[in-house]
């Protein structure tokens, strides 16, 4: 009769200690799930917020202001463009622009 | 002595009823607690330990045609307080100010204002390092807090500010793309549930998926950010030189109707609005109309040619200056001209020309063409305050319309009107509603628009656009072919000619409604250019509207409006990488021809 209730009393606080433990754990799930979409939301504002810098540091106002600084000039190709054959899908167009003058970035000639 | 004998044995008895009855109390209390009013109870813990908080959906950003950042969001925080908690002192009023930048006086007149409300924004949208300074402050318990809120900002500063818009300080659309659309960039805000513990703090978010905020990731317009600069920088030279009070530059792509850049002056810088003049606020291509002059004129020669009222080989006597109509009203060129085909009429602006063609055609006919070619009513592209014109009805319409209208009198257009009707012209007829949405990007498929949707491609989205037809598709391109190209050739619209290129294009020159006299203003010009290149396939279309130029010379548009005009198409034709179709030999052979001496 003893042992009995005995076993019954510490297979319910058995039961209770691993049904808390598993609270615990659930609990602890959420809560850092929750501080993943924190850092998530963090992070988004952090790419937003270096996206615009980036964005605001290639302004093409910035960038062509720079290149006419140095005096480099748009050049028109001097040769014709070159045909392409007719099956090709793609419409014919100018060969890239390239620069009368080498840009003269100081980082470049670092690189040795 | 048996148990039931013992003198305790009926305490025994009644100390265990007792517990038994007891527990039975507990028992039913708890039975009542868990079945009856268990709902309610549950319903009231919610209620105490459960917020459920509104989350932004951050705006989308909005790029150009190429990917580049023109608009973008970041949170900043905005600092409030309650000023019933807060027990301010002078002290402590100017450390405030000091660590958010803000005049001493004025928030001190604030706080007092307020101290009988219990809530105040100090300041909105602080930089993280007042945000710093702030936090640093020693403050009352519950007396302030902040609040995250979204802040536009404009990577290219006053590039396309016209087009862009803006938002006010409560995220509220208030004007350009930004406004017309708002409901791809807004995105529907979410809902967060917190739960908080018995001394109120926050020990749970519940971020479920369903209750997400939703948002398009990034708006595309048909903007090229690189054409964009070109037309601005060419505005702001022509702006320098000419002082003009407005200003306004359009490049499209004719096939598509895309706009490629739009620019307007005045403007403002959308980082900075202090002090922002109010004829800035206006987008000049849109929201303002003027008499389009002589720009009008291909349209009612394709039209004419269109109803058969006229063929290409027609010819027309200008009597040397002076013509009277049919209706008794005198025209007068401002060249001396005899015998013209219809070619010449246009090449060389012919007044007296496009009266005897008005003359053929009637009211009826002008009007039609006038329709046709979409005036009158708003283009339908996605920018908000676009107007409509003004075109009378054909019923007030007299002998004396019959020969305006046809030189570009007694109608006025916006300038996003004229480039769409002579985008029209050099498509091969068919009128397309001009756009600047090409798509969006992002994950906002549940959203409720108006667009179709596609999944498969990254261009979720595409505005409807419509097509009208105007004329055949061989007279609209005898008309840039010969007339408008002729023009730049050799007419007035020689400063547009660019080297490599084939161009079209037509001047205008328009004088102003003066108030205080009744009739046309003698200073006063709205002088514009509209052209195209190459001629066989137009692939952009520039047009350049200069309202009141500043000058005593007689103002054309071929003087001001062409050679801008000619330098952003070269600009614009190089960077889409257009391949020229101009021999540079055969063309030297029009050097000899100057403007100034063909005007004379």
């Amino acid at each position: 009769m003893f042992f009995r209730f005995s076993f019954a009393v510490i297979l319910i606080v058995l039961l209770s200690l691993v049904g808390i433990a598993v609270e615990k754990q659930n609990l602890e799930c959420r809560r850092e799930m929750s501080r993943q979409h924190y850092r998530m939301d963090v992070l988004k504002d952090q790419h937003a917020r270096l996206r615009l810098r980036s964005q605001k540091l290639a302004a093409i106002d910035r960038l062509v202001e720079t290149i006419e600084q140095k005096g480099s000039q748009l050049k028109q190709p001097e040769k014709a463009p070159v045909v392409r054959p007719q099956d090709d899908d793609e419409p014919r167009r100018a060969p890239l622009l390239f620069w009368n003058k080498p840009l003269l970035d100081p980082r470049l000639n670092d690189r040795g | 002595m048996t148990s039931a004998d013992s003198p305790h044995a009926w305490r025994t008895s009644a100390f265990t009823r007792l517990i038994f009855c007891a527990w039975g109390v507990v028992a039913l209390r708890l039975i009542h607690l868990q079945w009856y009013q268990a709902e309610e109870l549950a319903r009231l813990a919610t209620r105490q330990s459960e917020v459920v908080v509104e989350v932004p959906a951050r705006p989308a950003d909005i790029v150009d045609r190429n990917g580049k950042l023109l608009v973008g969001s970041v949170t900043s925080q905005s600092l409030f307080v309650d000023p019933k908690y807060l027990k301010v002192d002078a002290d402590f009023i100017r450390a405030l100010a000091e660590a958010t930048h803000l005049k001493f006086e004025e928030l001190s007149t604030r706080v007092e204002e307020y101290k009988n409300k219990r809530f105040m924004w100090v300041k909105r949208r602080l930089s993280d390092e007042e945000v710093d300074r702030v936090l640093s402050l020693k403050w009352p318990k519950n007396s302030f807090g902040f609040r995250e809120e979204f802040q536009r900002q404009y990577p290219q500063d006053e590039l396309a500010a016209h087009v862009l818009g803006l938002r006010d300080i409560d995220g509220e659309a208030k004007a350009g793309v930004e406004l017309s659309l708002d409901p791809l960039i807004k995105g529907k805000p979410g809902k967060r549930k917190l739960v908080k513990d018995a001394r109120n703090r926050i020990v749970e978010v519940d971020y479920s998926p369903e209750d997400a905020p939703r948002q398009f990731q990034a708006v595309q317009l048909t903007l090229d950010l690189a054409i964009q600069l070109f037309a601005e920088r060419e505005l702001e030279k022509l702006c320098e030189e000419w002082k003009p009070s407005a200003a306004t530059v359009i490049v499209m792509e004719p096939r598509s109707g895309e706009l490629l850049a739009l620019a307007s002056r005045p403007t403002y810088s959308p980082n900075d609005l202090s002090d922002v003049p109010e004829e800035a606020w206006k987008n000049q291509a849109i929201s303002i109309v003027y008499e389009p002059g002589s720009t009008f004129k291909p349209f009612i020669v394709a039209w004419g040619l269109q109803q058969k009222a006229l063929t290409i080989d027609d010819t027309f006597n200008c009597h040397f200056g002076t013509y009277r109509m049919q209706g008794g009203r005198q025209i007068r060129d401002v060249g001396k001209h005899g015998l013209l085909n219809v070619t010449e009429v246009l090449v060389k602006s012919s007044n007296i020309g496009m009266a005897q063609i008005g003359d053929r055609m009637q009211n009826e006919g002008l009007y039609a063409a006038v329709t046709r070619f979409g005036f009158g009513r708003p283009t339908g592209v996605e920018l908000p305050g676009e107007l409509s014109g003004i075109l009378h009805p054909l019923e007030k319409w007299t002998s004396y319309s019959t020969g305006s209208i046809p030189m570009g009198q007694e109608i006025a257009v916006t300038p996003m009107q004229l480039i769409a009707a002579h985008c029209a012209l050099a498509n091969g007829g068919r009128l397309i509603s001009p756009r600047v949405l090409k798509g969006v990007f992002g994950d906002g498929s549940t959203m409720d628009t108006t667009f179709t949707v596609s999944m498969t491609d990254p261009l979720l989205a595409t505005p409807p656009q419509i097509q009208t037809a105007t004329v055949d598709e061989n007279i609209a391109d005898w008309v840039i072919k010969e007339p408008m190209a002729e023009v730049v050739r050799r007419g007035t619209g020689i400063k547009a000619r660019i080297p490599g290129y084939s161009v079209f294009g037509k001047t205008g020159t328009a004088q102003k409604y003066d108030p205080k006299t009744g009739g046309y203003s003698a200073k006063n010009f709205v002088v514009s250019f509209i052209g195209g290149a190459p001629v066989n396939d137009p692939k952009v279309v520039v047009l350049v509207v200069v309202d009141e130029p500043h000058t005593f010379q007689r103002v054309l548009g071929g003087k001001i409006a062409a050679p801008v005009a000619g330098r952003i198409l070269q600009r614009t034709l190089l960077h889409l990488r257009v391949p020229p179709d101009r021999d540079e030999r055969s063309a030297a052979r029009f050097d000899e021809f100057d403007l100034d001496t063909l005007l004379e």
